[in-house]
């Protein structure tokens, strides 16, 4: 429920940012924005399913309290450093940290879980929302990965950004 | 180039770093299972050296019979033939309609036919086949049948496999454990026959089968689709449509005989069973039958062998008429909603808010129909509605032959306390058959009786012995012994103790515990004339006599223990809830007494039971459920430590015999010397780890062992023991051992000489496979037909039980291979296993559901038990003194050591199940020697390693008792006083940790470039900007 809750927050937020009268600064947005802005959308995207897969799966026993830590940490942040203070250059690196973590945490507890309940009895146990958590876990943790390797703003754009860029090409 | 060397950079970081971290997980995992990966792939992190001074001597403790792992298996196959062939039960031959004759032309129908049952899920499952395994065709076909290929191939062929047969849920999925029986409709398969019923009906052999087995859940009572009542254990409509067209059928002379073979691993309604409508001439309960039983099964059908199993449970027209029913799956407290409660939804959690009252007391099966019956013949007040031929289809105990035997000369002499009976039993028929001799006590109910609630069954097992094989007209003298102390009630309301309370107490002799009864009544002068009918056959009073008459109660007699000499009084008033102190807010349990049949006897309406016991949470309650894991800390105390670390250079193996080569006992002093030794360290490591193995500990030469979970055997490929004479003679990893039939075959065999072949062959398998010790017998109740475990256990008797299990742990053990019996106890059903409440009163539960224990372990010689699951009142039975201590120790004289079930301490974090919540260093002081896992356990002595001198000397008399038993356990095979342990990395360590270091280097020499990218473009190339 806290995950859908989040979620729900989150694209009420948004979507006023998007409407309200504040369109200009919708399209001044976009406008900065490069495919590597459009690589985090999806992997917040991807982060939210997660969060839910795992609400909804949780009493099985195989999901964690660090993985779900790890996925709000990693919306909160994507938010907090694309639209708020605006140091998306460091989405990337934090995006793969926290995905990764989410899968070494999520890992574990199935570990744990297969080594718990399932030795020695039935292997009927892995329910729909597991396999389904697993695709997502990698999906975020690729879109992620992914992310590194592509621009987050235009060039020219920001000012901030010109020189990081400028200074890039001195190396 | 900066920019591309940048982006490098960071990927070469999140790249190498993302392996490192996978690779640090998998070396913690595969660290924390060293035994299992050692296990599974032939490795060992001990090496084995025998310095070569000194005399060379035999260090072959315990040998194997075979040299070649073929001759084994065939061995082994033949065994299980063999059991099948005794164990197996006839219920019914009308007109003699088997043994069919050889030659015969027969036809195989049911989609269990071909999807029949060998074995059961959990503990007893092998993950793949042997190649080995007989089909029941094949069974049929090699005892000469010949059988119709075209039914054959129908429920054989893809099409029908996948359009029929049971629709099971697994432990963890939604919905009932059989949600369809999924029979193939007859029209269908009549249809597929065409013509060739005309030409294969010389019988026609309907295989029916419902498989249970451990997974969480029981035998579902409703929910099943094509049942008439929902019922999984009920004939489901089609299978039902198919007996009326057989009977059909047969009276068009189209086919000659129906014959069925209930290969089911739980009992199910045999309402069918002389019911004219169906038309049944002949039925055989075979349960599973193992790898190889349905040879067995083949051999019974045409005569090769007469059937001489007795069954092991009492059978029901209807199972709905069992009591026991209407307290069976565990119910939630009526105010549970009232408490926060650890839950779990999906059968993996610890259930704080579910129970079950065991209401009926000691009226379970037999118990109570025969008891109730007699009182019925007798005419006692109270005894309601009941009639015995409309309840009881297969009486306990009862089997048929296709010989007949005559029963004479019936002796009963007493030897001091003890009774010995003696009869002669001639085969008066015209093959050659073997009979079971069962006898059974009476105990006397008199008004002492009445007044202290103290409860006596008509009719008790307390002997049997089955003849060899008697050729007509051939006739022996079977002898039992009968121990005294059978005769005694445990009397927990006044008395406190065992009782001899004042009347007769009768032995008799039977096929069955009615047969029996009707011979005791007999002796006492009652007939079906005399009784207007309501004695349901004339009894041989002659083969009943009074063996003791006692005029007053004696209450000194059996109130010590035997095993042990210790006074024996109430230690249980915690777990009946007429006792327990804190239950004021609930009302009494009304159990079964036979004063009052019509008023505490409740049966359950299918589908709608309300009738059970209704019970309220109180906080003291919920208190004591936690006390073993979250709210009890150890007192501290001035009680001085052991002594840790002497050097006294005594090895393991020096504790096994003195210099003249006796055993060298438990009590003796030179065990406080070798204990000594230990280290703090390793004791707590051999506490904590024992995830079907025990640690070794090198200083003192101690190997580490390797055990299995196989309450019916080995169920691994032999050669995954690295110890094994399998892995040794490079026997191909592919190989497995054979499966052995359902406990409840064993049982039904009652032939000691049988169970122990079994019994020596499970320590052979032990011994090639390199397994020290088995996980099994499991000698839990079959409280209930519904209980999915039942396949692992033996019967509703607990005497049966008992030396069922006597017979293979004493055979087992003298190969070597040590025994744990188990679940300690009251784990008699699957539902809500993980912290079940189960309230009891103390004379059920010592008469019945702790016999089993007793025996095992003071005439089976058991050195190893594992405790349970479930909550025994309030507490789980590892952190349970009354229990483990108390009795366990000072009752039943146990010496061995105590694993809990597996992965009980359910110390897992953030993960929200916990199984059977023991703490264990609580479970250590209660008298839990070793957990059943190997995580994050022995951190949890860290507190203790200062002023708990007492526990620390209970963890010491732990740690000894699993080092008495490994001393004296095949784990020692090899090992003489020059023998040393060295510590090795094997490949797959050495593999890991490569691994992890070359990943370091390349994440941290990533992570010193991305810093160094970072400085030139975010610092130093700003600083230029600027």
């Amino acid at each position: 429920m806290l995950s859908l809750e989040i979620g729900i927050f989150i694209l009420m937020n948004y979507s006023r940012f998007l409407t309200g009268g504040k369109m200009k600064k919708v399209k001044d947005f976009l406008k900065t924005c490069s495919i590597g802005t459009y690589f985090i959308f999806p992997t917040i995207v991807t982060s939210l399913i997660s969060l839910i897969l795992i609400g909804v799966g949780f009493q099985a026993g195989y999901h964690s309290y660090g993985s779900i830590v790890c996925l709000i940490l990693l919306i909160v942040l994507d938010v907090v450093l694309l639209i708020i203070i605006k140091k998306e250059a460091f989405i990337p690196a934090a995006n793969v940290i926290l995905s990764l973590g989410t899968i070494l945490f999520f890992i574990l507890t199935s570990y744990n879980y297969v080594a718990v309940v399932v030795t020695g009895i039935d292997i009927e146990n892995f329910n729909i929302d597991w396999v389904l958590s697993t695709i997502f876990f990698i999906a975020t943790y690729v879109l992620s990965f992914a992310s590194i390797f592509i621009p987050l703003k235009k060039k020219g754009k920001v000012e901030n950004q010109q020189i990081t860029e400028n200074n890039e090409a001195k190396i | 180039m900066g920019k591309i060397r940048y982006t490098t950079s960071k990927a070469l970081l999140a790249s190498f770093g993302t392996v490192l971290s996978l690779v640090a997980l998998a070396t913690s995992i595969c660290n924390s299972n060293v035994y299992a990966i050692n296990t599974a792939l032939g490795t060992t992190s001990w090496e084995q050296v025998n310095r070569e001074d000194g005399e060379s001597q035999d260090t072959e403790y315990f040998k194997s019979k075979y040299t070649k792992i073929d001759d084994l298996i065939s061995d082994t196959d033949k065994l299980i033939e063999e059991v099948v062939e005794e164990g197996a039960v006839l219920l019914k031959n009308e007109n003699n309609a088997l043994p069919l004759a050889k030659n015969s032309k027969v036809t195989t129908v049911g989609i269990a036919s071909t999807e029949s049952t060998l074995t059961s899920s959990g503990s007893v499952a092998a993950e793949s086949g042997t190649g080995r395994e007989v089909t029941l065709k094949a069974g049929l076909e090699h005892a000469g049948l010949e059988v119709n290929q075209t039914a054959w191939d129908f429920y054989s062929n893809d099409t029908t496999q996948t359009t029929y047969g049971p629709v099971r849920n697994g432990m963890m999925a939604p919905g009932p454990l059989i949600s369809k029986i999924n029979e193939v409709p007859w029209s269908v398969a009549n249809e597929a026959f065409g013509s060739t019923l005309n030409q294969y009906g010389d019988a026609v052999i309907f295989n029916i089968t419902r498989v249970s087995g451990e997974g969480n859940k029981d035998v579902n009572r409703s929910g099943t689709e094509d049942t008439p009542n929902g019922d999984a254990l009920t004939l489901s409509n089609d299978e039902r449509e198919t007996l009326r067209a057989l009977k059909a059928l047969k009276d068009n002379n189209t086919i000659k005989k129906v014959i069925v073979l209930l290969n089911c691993t739980a009992s199910i309604d045999l309402d069918f069973l002389n019911d004219s409508q169906y038309g049944v001439d002949a039925c055989l309960q075979v349960q599973s039958v193992g790898t190889t039983g349905f040879n067995g099964v083949g051999d019974l059908l045409v005569g090769n062998v007469s059937p001489s199993g007795k069954s092991n449970d009492t059978l029901w027209y209807s199972n709905s008429q069992n009591p026991t029913l209407t307290n069976q799956l565990g119910y939630e407290f009526t105010n549970a909603s009232d408490f926060e409660l650890h839950t779990a939804t999906n059968g993996s959690g610890t259930y704080e808010q579910y129970y079950v009252v065991y209401q009926e007391g000691i009226y379970l099966g037999y118990r109570y129909t025969e008891t109730r019956y007699e009182d019925y013949v007798v005419g006692k007040e109270n005894v309601g509605n009941f009639d015995y031929s409309k309840t009881v289809a297969i009486p306990f105990g009862y089997g048929e032959s296709y010989s007949e035997f005559e029963y004479s000369n019936y002796q009963v002499r007493r030897n001091g306390d003890d009774y010995t009976v003696s009869v002669d039993v001639k085969n008066i028929g015209d093959v050659a058959a073997k009979e079971v001799v069962q006898v059974y006590l009476q105990k006397p109910y008199g008004t002492y009786n009445i007044e202290n609630n103290v409860e006596a069954s008509a009719v008790e097992l307390v002997g049997y012995d089955k003849t060899e094989l008697l050729d007509p007209s051939e006739s022996v003298t079977i002898t039992i012994d009968v121990d005294g102390s059978q005769f005694a009630s445990y009397d927990a309301n006044k008395a406190k103790t065992y009782v001899l309370t004042e009347g007769d107490y009768y032995l008799a002799v039977g096929n069955g515990a009615h047969d029996a009864t009707n011979n005791i009544l007999a002796a006492k002068g009652y007939s079906p004339s005399n009784t207007s009918g309501r004695m349901d056959a004339v009894g041989n009073g002659n083969l009943a006599a009074v063996a003791l008459k006692q005029n007053s109660l004696d209450k000194e007699k059996y109130s010590k223990s035997e095993a042990t000499g210790n006074e024996i009084t109430n230690l249980f008033d915690d777990s009946d809830l007429n006792k327990y102190s804190e239950t004021k807010d609930n009302s009494p349990v009304t159990y079964i007494t036979r004063n009052n049949w019509a008023g505490t006897v409740v049966l359950d309406p299918l589908n709608n039971n309300t009738n059970y016991t209704k019970i309220k949470l109180t906080e003291k309650m919920l208190q004591d459920f936690r006390a073993s894991w979250e709210e009890t800390e150890l007192k501290e105390d001035d009680v001085e430590y052991p002594t840790y670390g002497v050097e006294a250079n005594l090895n393991l193996i020096d504790m096994r015999v003195d210099r003249e080569g006796k055993p060298i006992p438990y009590e003796a002093d030179v065990w406080n010397r070798f204990m000594d030794q230990l280290t703090w360290d390793e004791t707590v490591n051999l506490l904590s780890n024992g995830m079907r193995m025990t640690t070794a500990i090198p200083t003192i030469v101690k190997p580490g062992t390797l055990d299995h979970n196989g309450p019916l055997g080995v169920t691994e490929p032999f050669a995954n023991g690295t110890n094994g004479l399998a892995a040794k003679n490079g026997v191909d990893p592919s190989v497995r051992p054979s499966t052995f039939p359902a406990g409840g075959v064993l049982a039904s065999s009652m032939n000691h000489d049988l169970l122990t072949k079994v019994g020596e062959m499970y320590g052979e398998n032990c011994l090639w496979a390199g397994y020290n010790g088995l996980y099994g017998p499991a000698v839990n109740l079959h409280r209930s037909q519904y209980s999915s475990r039942n396949p692992e256990y033996y019967s509703e008797d607990g005497f049966l039980s008992g030396h069922t299990s006597a017979d293979l742990i004493k055979a087992m053990q003298e190969k070597g291979t040590y025994a744990y019996i188990k679940h300690f106890v009251l784990n008699d059903q699957e539902t809500h296993r993980y912290g079940l409440s189960t309230w009891l009163n103390e004379q059920s539960f010592r008469e019945l559901y702790l016999e089993p224990f007793y025996i095992a372990i003071n005439d089976g010689g058991a050195h190893a038990m594992m405790s349970s699951y479930n909550r025994v009142g309030t507490s789980v039975p590892g952190g349970k003194s009354n229990l483990l201590t108390d009795w366990l120790r000072g009752e039943a004289g146990f010496d061995g050591f105590v694993v809990t079930d597996m992965y009980q301490l359910g110390s897992y974090g953030s993960l929200t199940f916990y199984l059977g919540l023991l703490r264990m260093p609580l479970g250590v002081f209660a008298g839990n020697d070793l957990v059943d896992g190997s995580i994050n356990n022995a951190a949890q002595f860290d507190p203790y390693k200062e002023n708990h001198g007492e526990l620390a000397w209970k963890m010491r008399e732990s740690a000894k008792r699993i080092l008495y038993t490994v001393c004296h356990s095949n784990a020692m095979n090899g090992y003489d006083s020059n023998t040393t342990l060295v510590e090795v990395l094997t490949w797959w360590q050495i593999s890991l940790i490569s691994l992890d270091v070359v990943f370091a280097v390349l994440t941290a020499g990533a992570l010193a470039l991305f810093v160094y990218d970072y400085y030139l473009i975010n610092i130093k190339g700003k600083k230029k900007e600027d």
